[in-house]
């Protein structure tokens, strides 16, 4: 076997063990979607009152790892927005997205946004901690807190950034950016205009 | 065929192995966390006009947005290659595994192959100020704030170990703990972006005063590499002049770069942290639900301390019992999800610190303007010496910018220092949206940074000298009211009374202003040109810059205009026979000889006396029989009268009394003889009134 072809087999076994090994996570927590976790649900309340927020938007974003020479990339693969109903609760059936997903398509991350409330990630008062697979199971309760204070509104709405989630989000995330712009009224900056082309 | 196997090795290796940056959410909260905590939000409220600040939206995105943009789009494929800095090879050669990749440095400053060079952005930025069309501007300021976003990225990875330690490293690595932590555990990484740096103040701001290194001469590649850790003194990495990537370097390992101050290969060579770095602690983790005691090595010396470095290699059967991934628990050193949180609560807050620090540096400038066009000063407000050229531009009706007709100065400021007594001609053609509103804009040396950009929204008040004359023989007309008036608006702009010399100095709106003289006839006057005046607003002349000689003055002849009537003499008395006073009384005694005198007395009454103008009717009452005096007719005159002098312009209307008595008295005024005349009058009369100048 000549030189170059020794290097050539180095190079490809590198790579037959390499890729297997990405599944395999943390410790606790397997950020890849092995197979369709939906639906994903929760109630969404006040964190003082419990009193269900009934009109809170919760975007569902799937992203994916693309793997270059080099290099690994995020992109984003899908995204679902829902709204709660009125005693705050919401379902999401991603099976068609989940059941179609790519290869190291990644488990869903989650915004809850409710306009005069902090956001979940981030500013909830629960679930804390680590938060991995808490919609992918029944009874998860999500508290907002209520922001009083109009700073805090303005750094919780600038938190939240809608083309992270789409490049066209007038067109795939009505409803978020609906509140997001109510807020942005709310707390006097000027709202998101529509540039998109629908 | 040489380099057809090179190509098929590389890319078979490459495929094999991923050289992940913080993954592209990370680099955007840390950015956003960064740019929240700079300059740049105050900048472009109170410099640059934008009132929303960082939330001002550009072509559907906020400027936040922008900037977190490019923090992710900097990953963009071939782009990451660029993104690796050994701080202990020359930086020539300190890219990835030396030179598959450029050093993020230079990359950072290669103006011909990046596309987003710091050159780059400067030139978007200054584009973003001095662009004709509002859209060009405002898509440059967002082409900026990506670039700012791509830069800052560039700093972030020199708080990601492999960045550092020449590592393209594979399978789940530092930076997939961070980025699970962004979406699972948001109160740990929230934690870890507003922690403050394990040394107080880094980056010491002496970073930009540092020489600057041919090969990236713009400071900021002094964030990265201060040139401060040679290789054998680890203890300096932890003093706050410091580069990040020597801090990294010098205190973390990365996936393949464990324990390697011995490594036969250069590329892998790094002599901290070494096995002098570092005790052996166990530590309760827990694993499959159970809480175990794992061995750690815990970064005991050596630069900065007190966190656990790496896994002490974890034995087979513990592998076994908790089925843990082989490729990433290995029978040696290690680094696990423990040891990655305290990394990250390390290099996470270093992160966003120096990213914040490139961006305050970038918004460093500031300048202003303040007086009026006439004289007024730019000042440096940096305490770097700025050495270049100030352009003032304004905005038009359309908002196209413009460059202000010889408004541009070359000058070297000494840091804080001044340039005063410039002037400039206000624009003229076309007129400026809101005269006096510029935007001043500084492009060259800036401190140690060649051709750097700053700008700012300044206002210079318009000024401009209305001299009053009279018209009659050209002397000053000295204390009297003139004022500067919106024409468009009715709003007062300047209020003044003349001087020695007849001038009133009124901010002014080039095109938009009249000028309103309102006391020194009576009636109200609205400049009209020339000698002409106008008694309404819209009348008046809007002055142009044209308008004024090179003093920037106007001279305007006022006439002091009078108005005349006749009166009748009463024949008795040889006194007038009726005035307008409304409890008028006239007394005069004449000496006839030793002891006689020849007395005369009048008292005058008024029920009511108007003027009634000929041209429209319009009457104004002068007085009645309660008024404590009679308003003079000229109030009923209009500023449109003063060129009618010795016209009739309207018509006195009285309703007059008057008792006219004549009596020759003795010394004491005791009537000798009877009265000479007692006489009553009482008429209503019509009477016409003229214009006179005085």
């Amino acid at each position: 076997m000549s030189g170059w072809i020794r290097l050539v087999a180095l190079g490809a076994m590198l790579t037959l063990i390499g890729l297997p090994a990405w599944a395999q996570q943390t410790e606790l927590w397997d950020r890849y979607l092995d197979r369709p976790r939906g639906p994903y649900r929760a109630q969404v309340v006040d964190a003082e009152s419990k009193v269900p927020l009934a009109g809170a938007v919760v975007v569902v974003l799937w992203r994916r790892d693309r793997v270059y020479p080099f290099h690994m990339a995020t992109e984003n693969y899908a995204v679902r927005e829902a709204v709660t109903d009125t005693e705050g609760r919401f379902v999401l059936d991603a099976s068609d997205v989940e059941e179609g997903a790519p290869r190291r398509a990644r488990r869903p991350e989650f915004l809850i946004f409710f306009p005069g409330y902090g956001k979940y990630p981030g500013k909830q008062v629960s679930p804390k901690g680590f938060t991995g697979g808490v919609f992918e199971q029944p009874g998860t309760v999500v508290e907002l807190p209520r922001l009083a204070d109009r700073e805090d509104r303005r750094k919780n709405l600038l938190s939240v950034d809608p083309h992270s989630y789409s490049d066209t989000p007038f067109k795939d995330l009505p409803e978020l950016m609906r509140r997001v712009n109510e807020e942005s009224g709310a707390v006097g900056i000027s709202p998101y205009p529509q540039t998109e082309k629908q | 065929m040489r380099r057809v196997r090179l190509l098929l090795v590389v890319g078979l290796v490459a495929l094999s192995r991923t050289a992940n940056a913080y993954e592209t959410p990370t680099h955007a909260a840390i950015t956003e966390a960064a740019a929240t905590g700079s300059v740049a939000d105050q900048i472009l409220r109170e410099d640059l006009g934008h009132n929303d600040g960082l939330a001002s939206s550009i072509d559907g995105r906020r400027l936040l947005n922008w900037i977190a943009l490019g923090a992710r789009r900097e990953d963009d494929f071939i782009r990451f290659l660029n993104h690796f800095h050994n701080p202990l090879a020359d930086w020539s050669a300190a890219g990835l595994l030396g030179s598959v990749g450029q050093s993020s440095i230079l990359w950072g400053q290669n103006a011909s192959l990046s596309g987003w060079s710091w050159q780059d952005v400067r030139n978007a930025y200054l584009d973003a100020l001095t662009r004709p069309a509002r859209s060009d501007r405002e898509a440059s300021l967002a082409r900026a704030f990506e670039g700012l976003g791509r830069q800052v990225h560039l700093v972030q990875d020199a708080a990601s170990p492999a960045h550092t330690r020449n590592d393209p490293h594979a399978l789940y690595n530092y930076e997939s703990l961070v980025d699970e932590a962004r979406d699972r555990d948001e109160t740990a990484f929230n934690a870890w972006l507003a922690g403050s740096p394990d040394t107080p103040g880094v980056p010491d701001s002496g970073w930009q005063q540092l020489d600057g290194n041919p090969l990236a001469p713009v400071a900021t590649a002094r964030l990265i590499d201060a040139d401060r850790y040679l290789g054998g003194n680890p203890l300096s990495t932890t003093a706050p002049l410091v580069g990040l990537a020597e801090y990294t370097n010098a205190n973390f390992f990365s996936e393949d770069r464990l324990f390697t101050e011995n490594d036969i290969d250069l590329q892998k060579r790094f002599p901290y942290p070494s096995r002098s770095s570092v005790t052996e602690q166990d530590f309760d983790v827990q694993v499959g639900g159970s809480t175990v005691k794992r061995r750690y090595f815990v970064k005991s010396a050596d630069g900065a301390t007190g966190y656990r470095l790496a896994t002490v290699g974890l034995l087979r059967d513990y592998h076994q019992r908790f089925n843990l991934d082989w490729t990433r628990f290995r029978e040696s050193p290690a680094l696990d999800e423990a040891v990655y949180r305290d990394y990250a609560a390390r290099l996470l807050p270093r992160a966003v610190s120096y990213s914040t620090a490139l961006l305050d540096y970038f918004f460093r400038g500031r300048v202003n303007a303040f007086g009026n066009d006439l004289s007024f000063t730019l000042e440096n407000f940096t305490d770097e010496a700025m050495d270049g050229t100030f352009t003032l531009y304004y905005d038009d009706n359309g908002d196209v910018r413009r460059p202000v007709p010889a408004a541009s100065w070359t000058r070297a400021l000494a840091p804080a220092g001044a340039v005063e007594d410039l002037s400039l001609s206000p624009p003229s053609g076309p007129l400026p949206k809101e005269p006096g509103r510029y935007m001043l804009v500084f492009r060259g040396a800036l401190g140690s940074e060649q051709d750097a950009v700053v700008g700012r929204q300044v206002f210079i008040e318009p000024v401009m000298f209305a001299r009053l004359i009279k018209r009659s023989d050209g002397t000053p007309h000295r204390g009297a009211a003139v004022q500067a008036i919106d024409g468009q608006s009715g709003e007062v702009l300047a209020s003044e009374l003349t001087d020695q010399d007849g001038r009133a100095r009124l901010g002014w709106r080039p095109g938009r202003t009249v000028l309103f003289i309102p006391r020194v006839n009576v009636f109200p006057m609205y400049w009209a040109g020339g000698s002409a005046f106008s008694s309404t607003i819209e009348g008046g002349r809007v002055i142009q810059v044209a308008d004024l000689d090179p003093q920037r003055e106007v001279t305007i002849p006022i006439p002091l205009i009078a108005a005349t009537w006749p009166e009748r003499i009463e024949a008795c008395t040889e006194v007038q026979l009726f005035t307008h006073q409304p409890n008028g009384v006239f007394r005069q005694s004449v000496p006839l000889g030793p002891d006689r005198l020849d007395f005369v007395s009048v008292t005058y009454g008024v029920n009511l006396i108007t003027f009634i103008r000929d041209d429209n009717g319009q009457e104004t009452v002068l007085c009645g029989d309660t008024s404590p005096g009679c308003v003079d007719p000229r109030a009923g005159f209009l500023a449109e009268d003063v060129n009618r002098v010795g016209q009739i312009v309207g018509r006195l209307v009285r309703d007059v009394r008057a008792t006219h008595y004549r009596q020759i008295t003795d010394l004491d005024l005791r009537p000798i003889g009877p009265p000479t005349c007692l006489t009553d009058y009482a008429e209503v009369e019509v009477i016409p009134v003229s214009v006179a100048e005085e």
